[in-house]
């Protein structure tokens, strides 16, 4: 009875330090995953906002954008990014999505040109560690809002205000 | 036989002379053969002594008389048989008195009224009761008379010494084997403590480095060689180049080629072991990458392309002349090119050294 015991307290002992080697393998592989990323780290150090036109809900509705029940907006927003950190950041299609004061969607244009064959992979933009940038975004907003909300695809978790 | 005193008739062997209804001694008529009560065997555990034998009868005795109240007002009998015999001490061994029952004392079969017990063995200790030895009644074991375990009391087990011996026995081997037991426990609690401790540390250092930027920043002439991955690299200029021919191709954007001349390495610095490094471009307005080789030679049909392969690999190790090609802002009169120097850490790439070489650009004239 008591070989017994000592069997199953050795034979459990080794499987817990086994345990802790496969624990600490995964992990620590989870852990470059969730360390190595920029999604704790707002990217946008500074945006400016310029009115470019307006058009009416018919016209946007021409635009698909079916939402709008008066006058709407285009918008140029000029973002300046900084990377602060240790890894190089790939920028491709849009830099955030936006939404309003009432959490209802906003419509922005897709920021990158085409350019014919060439993948959009093949040409994005990269932001490299201690590197600035300028990037533009083009976003209606009807015509009486003050202030929207941009949650950036790369970067900060956190949404960014934007005072119109 | 029949109680001289309330006349209930009995066995007489099973009673030994004893009235089960009032006590009453009554003298026996005849002897009988008692031993088969000390031979008979007894399974305790397994182990079979005389003195396990003893403790039995004398727990039979308990069961057979404590039920009935023999300290009652008017026992008579029963309590000058108290008077004679409880001056020997028949439960010392346990020192604990009978719980419950004052009749269970020190008790005494067999014995008539005014006369001593036959089988009483004055002993130093002055008890009748004496283990390890078995006796019968009548048959002239003279001075072995009934004969009871160590037991404070009737229905006590006689093997309480024994017991506390096997205890200790016990007691010892627990004490022996339990050794491993509590040391794989503690190996494993060790274990996950350190890897818990470990991961916390590692997670701590790995943010630290992720979010600390500490790099040495170089600035180099076009023409001027400097250093960068153990490799000697020469900017020569920047071109246009004409993509009239490509309609696809955005209008904001306009497509340069950097000339780049990568000097032949040193025996001594061939080694490029874990050697990293970006190539890109900044126009004051985006940063951007290289084309690939296969991006370029599709559209261009070129055959000078580098990539950062290139110029990271052996292959340069001879020395290499070729363009690097960029997207660059339409707008765009100057670039900056650059170089990084990146050491692997843990798989994170740590930037270390840039070099930037200001160009203008050139228009590539058809």
């Amino acid at each position: 009875m008591m070989n017994k015991v000592k069997i199953i307290s050795v034979v459990l002992c080794v499987v817990v330090i086994i345990g802790c080697y496969f624990g600490y393998s995964v992990s620590l592989s989870q852990m470059y995953f969730d360390v190595c990323s920029p999604s704790s780290c707002s990217l946008i150090s500074d945006y400016e906002t310029e009115v470019l036109w307006t058009i009416s809900a018919d016209e946007a509705y021409e635009y698909g954008v079916y939402y709008a029940e008066g006058d709407l907006e285009a918008v140029e927003i000029t973002y300046e990014l900084y990377n602060p950190l240790n890894d190089r950041i790939t920028i491709a299609g849009n830099l955030c999505y936006y939404f309003g004061e009432g959490d209802e969607w906003l419509t922005a244009f897709d920021s990158v040109a085409s350019m014919g064959d060439i993948s959009e992979y093949d040409n994005c933009k990269i932001l490299p560690p201690g590197e600035r940038m300028i990037f533009k975004e083009y976003v209606l907003v009807p015509e009486e809002m003050e202030e929207i909300y941009a949650q950036p695809y790369w970067g900060s978790a956190d949404a960014v205000t934007i005072k119109l | 036989m029949r109680c001289a005193r309330c006349g209930k008739n009995f066995d007489e062997e099973m009673y030994s002379g004893i009235c089960p209804k009032c006590g009453h001694f009554n003298n026996r008529q005849k002897e009988y053969d008692v031993s088969k009560y000390f031979s008979a065997t007894f399974d305790d555990g397994g182990k079979v002594t005389t003195s396990a034998q003893a403790s039995k009868q004398h727990e039979q005795l308990h069961r057979t008389y404590d039920s009935s109240n023999m300290h009652k007002p008017g026992a008579g009998q029963h309590e000058k048989l108290h008077q004679m015999y409880d001056k020997y001490n028949m439960h010392k061994q346990a020192g604990t008195s009978p719980s419950g029952s004052a009749q269970a004392r020190n008790y005494q079969a067999g014995v008539p009224l005014g006369k001593t017990n036959p089988y009483q063995q004055a002993t130093v200790q002055g008890s009748t009761y004496q283990t390890g030895q078995t006796g019968s009644y009548g048959q002239g074991n003279a001075g072995k008379g009934y004969q009871g375990g160590q037991s404070a009391s009737y229905g006590q087990s006689g093997y309480s010494g024994q017991n506390k011996a096997r205890q200790a026995s016990l007691n010892g081997e627990v004490k022996t084997k339990n050794l491993v037991t509590p040391i794989c426990i503690l190996i494993a609690v060790v274990a996950v403590a350190v890897t818990v401790i470990s991961l916390q540390m590692k997670k701590q250092s790995l943010t630290e480095r992720y979010n600390t930027l500490d790099y040495e920043q170089e600035y180099a002439e076009a023409g001027e060689v400097f250093e960068i991955n153990n490799r000697l690299l020469l900017v020569d200029k920047a071109e246009v180049i004409d993509t009239s021919e490509y309609p696809d191709l955005a209008a904001e954007e306009k497509l340069v080629a950097v000339t780049v001349e990568i000097l032949p390495a040193d025996e001594g610095n061939q080694e490029r072991k874990d050697m990293s490094g970006t190539v890109y471009v900044s126009d004051g307005y985006n940063c951007k990458e290289y084309l690939d080789s296969y991006v370029v030679t599709d559209f261009l049909d070129v055959e000078d392309v580098l990539t950062g392969y290139d110029y990271l690999s052996y292959s340069s190790v001879d020395g290499v002349t070729g363009r690097f090609y960029f997207f660059v802002n339409y707008e765009a009169d100057d670039i900056m090119i650059s170089f990084d120097e990146e050491r692997a850490e843990d798989t994170m790439f740590i930037l270390e050294r840039r070099v930037s070489v200001p160009l203008q650009l050139e228009e590539d004239m058809p």
